[in-house]
């Protein structure tokens, strides 16, 4: 049951568990001393679904964090009076500061990326097309020894997988490798895209689009 | 160190588990495992507080200097399991004003009671 709850402290943010991991430990190994086993099972259940949520889950709203950011500064400056007395925090959301400013340059390269998505899109489809037309000799072939029409078209859409799938893999590569090329030359112009990252949800649409 | 009501009143209302912690502190010295005893003996048994709520509590309360450890650095060195905590003038504070701010609704809700008819 303590390598459980040993397991269960791994989830438990790394700076926590060094300061206080060793104590929950002993808290939790007497807490289990003298009492039954479902109530020790009730004590590892409660960690696992209550307190590793609780530590991990920090939603904040907007003002709740000002609000802790005022409180804080309102402590360091009774702490220190002499430097921090005059001092405050400002608090702003990084996308209100920067989407204003740029709000022109992001549409135009939002929507130069969707031109280019769509323009590749028919491009390879209409290769592909011309690929199977060309291909009509050995569809006739197949189809003459015996191949059913859902093989045929189960051969075509699997080359087309495999070959959607292996641009997709070098699409994913070489962005990887350009992107912080690409967002040093904006830095500059742009504040917070050098933090800028290949979105999951953005190549979860652009990968099978090209598919 | 000095602090005035506008301090204390920024930290109400406390949270149930730092309010019994500081209760527990304000008898006295006492260690993590202590308090998790402590307060379930006070409230017979209806708050159990685990060891995760316990030490998450008693950061935020080391944080916001209600509490301290007063031989954090020799415990450190010798490396112990057990640390003491210990309540600070400011936590004694706020846990008296929260206690005076329990009591006032208490004795509102019994204004209220005494004037509203009883249903059955």
């Amino acid at each position: 049951m303590i390598r459980l709850y040993r397991a269960l402290l791994r989830l438990f943010p790394a700076s926590f568990r060094m300061e206080y991991g060793e104590e929950m430990t002993a808290a939790f190994a007497q807490g289990c001393v003298g009492v039954g086993p479902w109530r020790r099972l009730w004590l590892l259940l409660r960690t696992a679904f209550e307190d590793v949520p609780n530590a991990l889950a920090v939603h904040w709203t907007i003002e709740q964090a000002q609000a802790e950011l005022w409180s804080l500064a309102a402590r360091l400056a009774r702490k220190y009076p002499t430097t921090n007395a005059e001092t405050g925090i400002s608090f702003f959301r990084m996308r209100d500061y920067v989407l204003p400013r740029n709000r022109l340059m992001l549409l135009a390269l939002s929507g130069a990326s969707l031109c280019l998505l769509l323009l590749t899109c028919a491009n390879l489809a209409t290769l592909l097309v011309a690929r199977a037309a060309a291909r009509d000799r050995e569809l006739g072939v197949r189809a003459a020894l015996g191949a059913g029409r859902e093989r045929l078209i189960g051969q075509l859409i699997t080359e087309s997988l495999v070959l959607s799938l292996l641009g997709g893999i070098g699409v994913v590569l070489v962005a990887g490798l350009r992107r912080s090329a690409l967002f040093q030359s904006c830095a500059s112009h742009a504040a917070g895209w050098e933090r800028a990252s290949t979105r999951r949800r953005a190549l979860g649409v652009a990968v099978p689009c090209r598919h | 160190m000095p602090f005035s009501q506008a301090d204390l009143a920024a930290l109400l209302p406390l949270q149930i588990a730092e309010f019994h912690i500081l209760l527990t502190l304000s008898a006295g010295d006492c260690h993590g495992y202590g308090i998790i005893q402590d307060v379930e003996a006070r409230t017979d048994g209806a708050l159990r507080l685990s060891p995760g709520t316990l030490y998450r509590t008693i950061q935020r309360l080391l944080d916001e200097g209600l509490i301290e450890e007063p031989r954090k650095a020799a415990a450190l060195k010798s490396g112990p399991r057990r640390r003491d905590y210990r309540i600070t003038p400011f936590g004694a504070a706020v846990v008296r004003a929260e206690a005076h701010r329990l009591n006032e609704l208490v004795r509102m809700a019994r204004g209220v009671f005494r004037v509203a008819p009883q249903s059955s």
